[in-house]
């Protein structure tokens, strides 16, 4: 048994030197200095708008999870899944093992080389780390040394469409690894990648904008595989019936399960609710003790309607969020006080099940969160299914011949 | 030093000169008061995008944070970073932010905790320090060898004691352990100071159990009597008689002392961009060079406790004379307006904490391949009269003071300790009894496995390790997976034909082998790949009872395989670089002697005994 045979001395010399060389410009620039002090202005945080407070948004993706549960709210575009299965296929036959680690370390490099093509040679924009894959295709040659998102992992390419490959059977449960069914989806799909292929705009170009022409005519190969699961086919005929249909209430329902029709029903009581829960939490957190009577009243209708549409699915039920949420929804309708109905489930929320800090703990209480609630793009998957449907142009008969 | 009159973030500022540095980090320390995860978890993530790195891969390095214990309420677990509680009796209250490099140390301090007021709201004063080598001032790193922890140990040992530093020239750093800041401002402190600026948000307390007369206020009018008191305090109402933050009494007492009544004026700052948090006493005086100030600036209120009193107080901070016009233009940016006496001010005492902790528990390690959570008790008492939690969740504790098949989640990074029901509380005016907690530590090798463990490693699962990615904070990709590092090995037996388990034994090993020529992030990552090699080994015992003779031999095989892998690495140039090879050479023989075949049947043992025999 050889060990050797997998040589990549060459890296480390080249992180090195390309070390040296960052330093030696940085260095050149940089003064010698000591110490200064200044007055701080504060840093602005990220996460308050990303973060859930009242845990709606995990309800949210329980709900999507019944109703499309073979997609994750990143699962955008057919032509995705096809360029994983090209990028792993790739990433595999360059790593020098079968370790994932490996396999993961030159899948990172193809994705970084795909995005600033897209950038540099494609109108495509609806991608993560835009602009700073903007910036880097300023330069005279790609880039693919560097990360181009914080997590690349959970949030690259891979780590958006890992979850619903595995689930629909074209990547390896437990290798990062093409199975063979998605081998065959992307046979005759060539990626000719070397290294120097990510040193200039030219090769970059040659390289990849032949496969995306094959992979685009690939497309509607996929959508078998993806809505093959009953619940899958059944919400992709559902958007089929009615085309027009822009939300789960307004499509055809009725060829929906009944767990998913329920679910369906329930989609538009709950962005109700969640719009007066929200907006209610975010006028307690301007240090109100009180909220304006209208409000109240919003409150308890909207959470009276969620009551009786019991928007929670059937596998989601014993979570320790979707406990809470429903205690706050009978306190926000019955309740004398739903100030503290929404502080108890946020605090519930951020302390019991996610282990946080609460942003305030108790009402009145001046907070140093920046929370400005939006409401936009809460659709379920809906907009998800509709594109992937209409780019795989399935059709349930299609599927059945 | 240099004292700038525009605002600036402290984190952009140091994130700038991360990126310019090109340096992989070694180790990073904070030190605060309170601490907040969030928000440490935020400024670990921009520092691991300023040094273009993934923010998982602070996981292979020493990233600690120490705290107060009397004001840790837990935290979410993170596997990037540690938490330690200061073991002393005293107030730990330095605020400070360390970043070691591979050719140089930044680092912040001043007035800001690792909290979400401290980063995000309050009017801190931050100070940017940039030495350009590995030099440290010699308090710093005696304050550093008390510290719990790794990463204040490799941060020590990585630098060497920088200049002792002079007032006039550049400033020097100070601690309270080596001490008291106060008589070491005073004692070096130019004698004809005629105006003293004082800014804090909070000072002595007028009704203490510290007589006033011995207070910071009284050492400064002591020696400076004739001098201009000015001080600023956070407005609290804006109005005809404006509210400010403060003790009227301590106030009153210190004017009533002074020689003319006019001699204290104070400056309301506005709440607005934040509340005052900052900390500075500057002693204003005219020296040959005109108009200078020797300014305090750090941690500290001004405070007897914080400044006077020995082993109260752990405090840090900057002593430098500045330019008067400087230390003007810097004060000029809160924005005061106009100076106001005694009278036409109102005051509110600030809250104080009036809550006594219940801390039983000194130390609380985890062990995540026993599954074993030890405790260390503070002392013999409380442990009889203590319960021990974990989440809603209360552990049962052994006569070893040990919870067996501990397992951790996410949501929590701690345990609490309250008084059992029944246990008589003493009441005291303090106030009331809050819940104790305790971090619970694992260490940095360890923590590379964590979440890799099953409750019962099963040789498959060990040899699913290796070539497993350590010091992820999730499983690959984010996915749904208690596991936490992905597994990358074929765990089910009987799936794989013994031809295709030794091709994939071998390639897994190659990775290994790739991963031990490269330079480790930390000691602490070399450790946990030995780990990992010795536990393949010591799980895969082919003399196990109720084994299939194929299995036997498989194990067997495992075995001879790590041995012979171990003895290959130890000759190859690269590893041998990494200074590695006397490590490797010595678990080959070790586990040599520990190869037992007499479980296998003749023929393969003496193809096992060949794989595993040296190389020549």
């Amino acid at each position: 048994m050889r060990y050797a045979a997998a040589d990549t001395g060459a890296f480390p010399a080249l992180h090195a030197q390309l070390v040296a060389v960052s330093c030696g410009d940085a260095r050149a620039q940089i003064p010698f200095m000591t110490t200064t002090v200044f007055w701080n202005v504060s840093h602005k945080r990220q996460r308050d708008r990303a973060a859930d407070p009242l845990g709606l948004d995990a309800l949210r993706e329980a709900m999507a999870d019944c109703l499309v549960p073979h997609l994750t709210g990143g699962t955008r575009h057919a032509v995705d899944y096809l360029w994983v299965l090209v990028g792993l296929r790739w990433a595999r036959e360059t790593a020098t093992t079968p370790v994932d680690a490996d396999v993961w370390e030159e899948f990172r490099k193809f994705e970084r080389a795909l995005k600033q093509y897209w950038q540099k040679f494609t109108p495509r924009r609806d991608y993560l780390g835009k602009l700073e894959v903007s910036d880097r295709c300023n330069g005279d040659r790609p880039d693919v040394s560097r990360p181009i998102l914080v997590n690349e992992r959970a949030t690259g390419l891979l780590g958006t469409y890992i979850a619903s490959l595995r689930a629909i059977g074209l990547v390896d449960t437990k290798h990062l690894a093409p199975t063979k069914v998605g081998e065959t989806l992307v046979r005759g799909v060539e990626l000719p990648a070397r290294a120097r292929t990510f040193t200039s705009w030219p090769a970059l170009r040659a390289v990849f904008e032949p496969t995306e022409r094959d992979l685009q005519r690939r497309r509607p190969g996929l959508g078998p595989h993806v809505f093959l699961d009953e619940r899958m086919r059944r919400a992709a005929i559902a958007f089929a019936s009615r085309r027009c249909a822009a939300t789960w209430y307004a499509c055809g329902r009725s060829h929906l399960s009944a767990e998913q029709r329920r679910v369906a029903r329930a989609c538009a009581a709950v962005l109700d609710v969640e719009e007066a829960m929200v907006t209610g939490f975010a006028d307690l957190l301007d240090g109100r003790r009180r909220l304006d009577g209208s409000r109240k009243a919003q409150l308890r209708a909207t959470a009276a309607r969620v009551l009786a549409r019991r928007p929670i699915p059937d596998l989601w039920s014993h979570h320790a969020l979707a406990t809470a949420l429903e205690r706050a929804w009978t306190l926000l309708a019955r309740g004398p006080s739903p100030e503290s109905a929404l502080l108890n489930l946020h605090i519930e929320v951020t302390k019991c099940a996610r282990g946080n800090d609460p942003w305030i703990q108790e009402i009145g209480e001046h907070t140093l969160v920046d929370f400005r609630p939006t409401f936009g793009g809460r659709d379920f998957r809906f907009g998800n299914l509709a594109r992937l449907v209409s780019e795989t142009r399935w059709s349930n008969s299609a599927a059945r011949a | 030093m240099q004292l700038e009159p525009d605002r600036a973030s402290v984190l952009d500022r140091l994130c700038a000169r991360l990126g310019a540095s090109g340096a992989r980090p070694r180790a990073i320390l904070g030190c605060t008061y309170p601490f907040k995860t969030a928000i440490f978890a935020e400024i670990l993530e921009r520092i691991a995008k300023a040094l273009s790195i993934d923010a998982a891969d602070l996981g292979r390095i020493p990233v600690d944070v120490v705290c107060d214990q009397r004001l840790y309420r837990g935290h979410a677990l993170d596997r990037r970073f540690r938490v330690h509680l200061y073991p002393h009796e005293q107030l730990f209250h330095p605020k400070l932010l360390m970043i070691l490099l591979e050719n140089e140390v930044i680092w912040i301090s001043g007035s800001g905790n690792l909290t979400a007021a401290g980063y995000c709201s309050n009017r801190e004063i931050a100070l940017l320090h940039e030495p350009g080598d590995l030099k440290l001032p010699p308090t710093l790193r005696r304050l550093l060898a008390k510290l719990p922890g790794d990463a204040a140990g490799v941060i020590r040992d990585a630098t060497g004691d920088g200049p002792r530093g002079s007032s006039r020239r550049g400033g020097r750093f100070v601690t309270s352990l080596d001490s008291r800041i106060g008589r070491e401002f005073l004692s070096r402190a130019p004698r004809g100071a005629h105006e003293i600026c004082i800014l804090a948000p909070y000072f002595e307390q007028a009704n203490g159990d510290d007589p006033l007369d011995r207070g910071w206020l009284d050492a400064l009018r002591a020696r400076f009597p004739d001098a201009l008191f000015r001080v600023y305090l956070p407005l609290l109402e804006t109005g005809r008689r404006p509210l400010v933050q403060g003790d009227r009494a301590l106030f009153e007492a210190f004017r009533d002392s002074l020689r003319q009544l006019d001699s204290l004026r104070f400056y309301p700052v506005p709440h607005d961009p934040g509340p005052l948090h900052g900390k500075l006493v500057a002693l204003v005086y005219r020296g040959t060079k005109g108009r200078r100030a020797r300014i305090l600036v750090g941690s500290p209120n001004p405070s007897r406790r914080a400044l006077l009193l020995p082993g109260r107080n752990v405090e840090t901070a900057w002593i430098a004379d500045v330019k008067g016009s400087a230390l003007a233009a810097f004060l000029d940016g809160l924005d005061v307006g106009e100076s106001r006496p005694l009278e036409a001010l109102r005051f509110e005492p600030p809250r104080r904490q009036s809550e006594i902790v219940w801390t039983a528990l000194s130390c609380a390690a985890l062990d995540p391949v026993t599954r074993t959570l030890s405790l260390t008790w503070v002392d013999g008492r409380r442990r009889q009269e203590t319960d021990v939690f974990y989440g809603s969740r209360r552990l049962k504790v052994g006569a070893d003071s040990c919870v067996h098949a501990f397992v951790l989640d996410a949501a929590h990074g701690a345990v609490t300790t309250r008084p059992k029901s029944g246990v008589r509380v003493p009441t005291t005016p303090k106030g009331k009894i809050v819940p104790g907690y305790c971090p619970i530590d694992v260490a940095l090798a360890d923590r590379m496995l964590l979440g890799a463990v099953e409750a019962k490693m099963s040789p498959e699962d060990w040899l699913a390790l290796l070539g497993s990615d350590p010091g992820r904070s999730v499983g690959f990709f984010g996915e749904a997976s208690s596991r936490g590092p992905e597994r990358t090995f074929q765990t089910r037996t009987g799936a794989f034909g013994p031809s295709e388990r030794v091709r994939d034994l071998a390639g897994h090993l190659r990775h290994t082998l790739k991963r031990l020529r490269l330079e480790p992030w930390s000691k602490a990552e070399r450790e946990a790949s030995f780990r990992v090699l010795r536990g393949i080994f010591a799980s895969h015992d082919p003399a196990s009872s109720g084994l299939a003779t194929d299995d036997r031999i498989w194990r067997a095989w495992v075995r001879a395989e790590i041995i012979r892998f171990a003895a290959y690495a130890a000759r190859d140039r690269e590893v041998r670089g990494q200074g590695l090879s006397g490590l490797l050479r010595s678990l080959a023989s070790e586990l040599r002697g520990q190869l037992d075949l007499r479980a296998v049947p003749a023929l393969a043992r003496a193809q096992v005994r060949l794989v595993a025999s040296d190389l020549p």
